[in-house]
């Protein structure tokens, strides 16, 4: 009875301890993909860090007023190119102006 | 005795077999031993006892949970990529200020086979290396020796590449500053080890420490960096056109004390600090004092009107110079008769505002100044902030030369921040780099009357519409602004060919939102100007083109419908020609010379 006892935990401890082998290397085997994953998401942090100063750098006001002066024909913007909304006249209200002709007011909205 | 021993063996033995337990019966030597066998054994199972207890604890507190924790992974944490130093941002977001990763390459000269080697090496592969020096510094016996510090990638792969022991790269930050020159003055800079010595940087050291360790994100400005381009590049443009020796530019938010743009010139790269000249250092802008001539009329004239010394219809006698001890206060756009209160104003009559602030007194005058803080430091986040200077003590004389702007000497950010009080509702307000997150105007201080400021702004407008700052007019934009010309003392006395020119304007006048105050350091008279090199004929078209540019970019539109340089702002004309008529004079006859 003992005996029999005896041979039932220690098999159940065998299974047990082959069961948590493979468990441990998977474990192992996920910490190091999770340290490589912390890793490269600290270098691309710090490239998005670099890429940030350097996009600030090349868009600096003073270059591209330089850049666009050599390869845009525009023009700074004057305070007579801004024009307010009412300014602006305003479409007909089709829905108030009564049933339409279908055909119409698909041609209104595709010019 | 030998029977009974037997016997007992036999006993024992039987009931071991049986497995049962039998009474012991041990006498004598026998049951000595017994006693001490027993003894150790309850030893050792107490021994054992407590092992076990250790270990159902253990398992029970791991089943239990408890505190225990478990084995992970290094999960990633935001400690691993924060920096020491938090950014900086401009009001929209645009960097100014950040910290790169960058490696210092430093050798252990004790681990370096061939010194010179080394020494060569390195010279090779990182120009700029005085290869003797270097040497010298690596026998020097210590097993520590910076050899560069932030290197950049392509550096460190080249030192790689060399392939030399003893050589060590550290992993440290270096400040950037993206913009360049734009923000020198106001950003300032760090030294190697990343701490502030200089502007923003110095000020606000610990803040952005303090921000970069609790992971609170940057620091924003109210700085607008496209103004602030406007603002540079128009006044280096001035310098260049009147071979000045350099500029100032001030833009400031009226309603919230914002500063907006500031602009010191020259400058220098704060990337390159240690290359910079002492003056290119200077902030003339906040640390730099100076008689700023006739601007000082505005504060003149709005005190005289809000204290009740006169009246808009009132006026002086301007017909002759005022003689005072050894000086004699005369006008530049002299008409040598008596003036109205707005026609001293727009002719920037030194004599006129000279006798209103001997009528209004010194005291009076004093009390006024200090109001608007012309007689203290402004406070502003930075180190390099000027202390006015200020007649000591306060004479007659000194009232009559202060009217007109000389004989004190203020920071031209001093200036723009009390003009912003004048032109804003007579609120002076603190100003600030930081932007406002709120969005609600600060609570500012009531220095002026409403109505001392909405003719201080019919009047300000009536310079720029009828006198001696037409050249700032921007169509659309209501500019209204004062000039000023200043000649600059030296210790023979003031100096007629070296003049300090500026322009302070508004805009738009009906409802100010922003002070543009720009100052020219000795600025030539050119072909274009006649010769003439004063705030009118310098500064006054510069704040003209910057207005011009910057309006459509904060988003301000021309009024409706885009007006002329005739146009005064509708609202306040009736008052003005009423007020005109009584000095005898309309509007219609100042405006045509």
């Amino acid at each position: 009875m003992t005996r029999n006892g005896t041979v039932v935990w220690l098999t159940l401890a065998g299974l047990s301890a082959l069961a948590l082998f493979p468990i441990t290397y998977k474990v192992k085997a996920l910490e190091e993909q999770l340290a490589q994953i912390n890793s490269a998401h600290a270098r691309s942090q710090e490239a998005i860090r670099v890429l940030r100063a350097e996009w600030a750098y090349l868009t600096r006001p003073e270059r591209l007023a330089d850049l666009a002066d050599r390869h845009l024909d525009l023009a700074p913007m004057t305070g007579g190119q801004i024009a307010s909304f009412d300014a602006v006249p305003q479409p007909v209200d089709l829905a108030a102006a009564g049933p339409v002709d279908p055909g119409a007011e698909s041609l209104a909205v595709k010019p | 005795m030998t029977q009974l021993a037997l016997d007992h063996a036999l006993r024992l033995s039987v009931a071991a077999a049986r497995g049962r337990r039998a009474p012991l019966v041990v006498e004598g030597d026998a049951k000595r031993s017994v006693e001490r066998a027993r003894r150790r054994l309850t030893v050792a199972a107490g021994l054992f006892a407590f092992a076990f207890l250790v270990v159902a604890v253990r398992v029970a507190e791991l089943a239990l949970g408890g505190d225990v924790a478990p084995r992970t992974g290094q999960a990633w944490s935001a400690a691993a990529t924060t920096t020491a130093r938090a950014d900086i941002v401009d009001r929209n977001g645009v960097l100014l200020a950040a910290n790169l990763p960058t490696a210092s390459l430093y050798a252990n000269p004790e681990k370096i086979i061939d010194l010179e080697e080394a020494a060569r090496g390195l010279a090779s592969v990182l120009p700029g290396t005085d290869e003797a020096q270097l040497l010298k510094r690596l026998r020097e016996g210590r097993s520590f020796v910076w050899v560069r510090r932030g290197l950049s990638p392509a550096q460190q792969a080249a030192v790689h590449a060399l392939g030399l022991p003893g050589l060590e790269f550290l992993h440290e930050e270096r400040r950037v500053y993206p913009q360049g020159d734009l923000l020198a003055h106001v950003l300032g800079f760090t030294d190697i080890d990343n701490q502030g010595i200089a502007g923003l940087e110095k000020t606000l050291d610990a803040e952005l420490r303090r921000r970069a360790l609790a992971g609170e994100g940057p620091l924003a400005l109210g700085i607008d960096v496209r103004v602030q381009q406007v603002l540079r590049d128009e006044i280096q443009a001035s310098i260049d056109t009147f071979k000045a020796k350099g500029g100032v530019g001030v833009v400031l938010d009226v309603k919230s004390g914002e500063v907006v743009a500031l602009a010191s010139l020259p400058d220098f790269n704060p990337n390159r600090p240690a290359g910079a000249s002492q003056e290119a250092r200077f902030n003339r802008a906040t640390l730099g004092v100076y008689e700023m001539g006739s601007i000082f009329k505005v504060f003149t004239v709005a005190s005289a009107l809000d204290s009740g010394t006169v009246d808009l219809s009132g006026g002086f006698d301007a017909s002759h110079p005022i003689r005072v001890a050894r000086y004699t206060i005369s006008d530049s756009h002299a008409k040598n008769r008596w003036l109205s209160v707005p026609e001293i104003f727009i002719y920037s009559s030194n004599i006129g505002s000279a006798k209103m602030a001997l009528a209004m007194g010194g005291d009076l005058q004093q009390a006024y100044l200090r109001r608007l803080g012309l007689l203290t430091p402004v406070g502003l986040e930075l180190p390099e902030m000027g202390q006015p200077m200020m007649p000591r003590p306060w004479r007659e004389i000194s009232t009559m030369t202060v009217a007109f702007g000389h004989g004190i000497a203020v920071s031209p950010l001093q200036t723009a921040t009390a003009f912003a009080a004048v032109v804003n509702g007579g609120t002076l307000l603190q100003p600030t780099l930081l932007k406002n997150q709120s969005g609600v105007a600060p609570e500012g201080q009531r220095v002026l009357s409403q109505q001392t400021s909405d003719r201080m702004r019919a009047l300000l407008r009536l310079v720029v519409v009828a006198g001696t700052g037409k050249a700032a007019n921007v169509e659309g934009y209501q500019v209204g602004g004062k000039t000023g010309t200043a000649e600059k003392a030296s210790a023979a006395g003031y100096q007629r060919n070296a003049l300090l020119s500026s322009f302070i304007g508004a805009f738009p006048m009906d409802d100010p939102r922003y002070v543009v105050l720009v100052t020219l350091d000795e600025p030539k008279g050119t072909k274009e100007t006649y010769g003439y090199a004063t705030g009118g004929w310098t500064a006054a078209p510069t704040v003209s083109r910057i207005i011009a540019r910057m309006a459509p970019l904060v988003g301000l539109a021309p009024t409706e419908p885009a007006v002329g340089a005739d146009a005064v702002v509708p609202a306040l004309e009736p008052e003005l020609e009423s007020v005109l008529a009584e000095g005898g004079a309309t509007l219609a006859s100042l405006t045509t010379p």
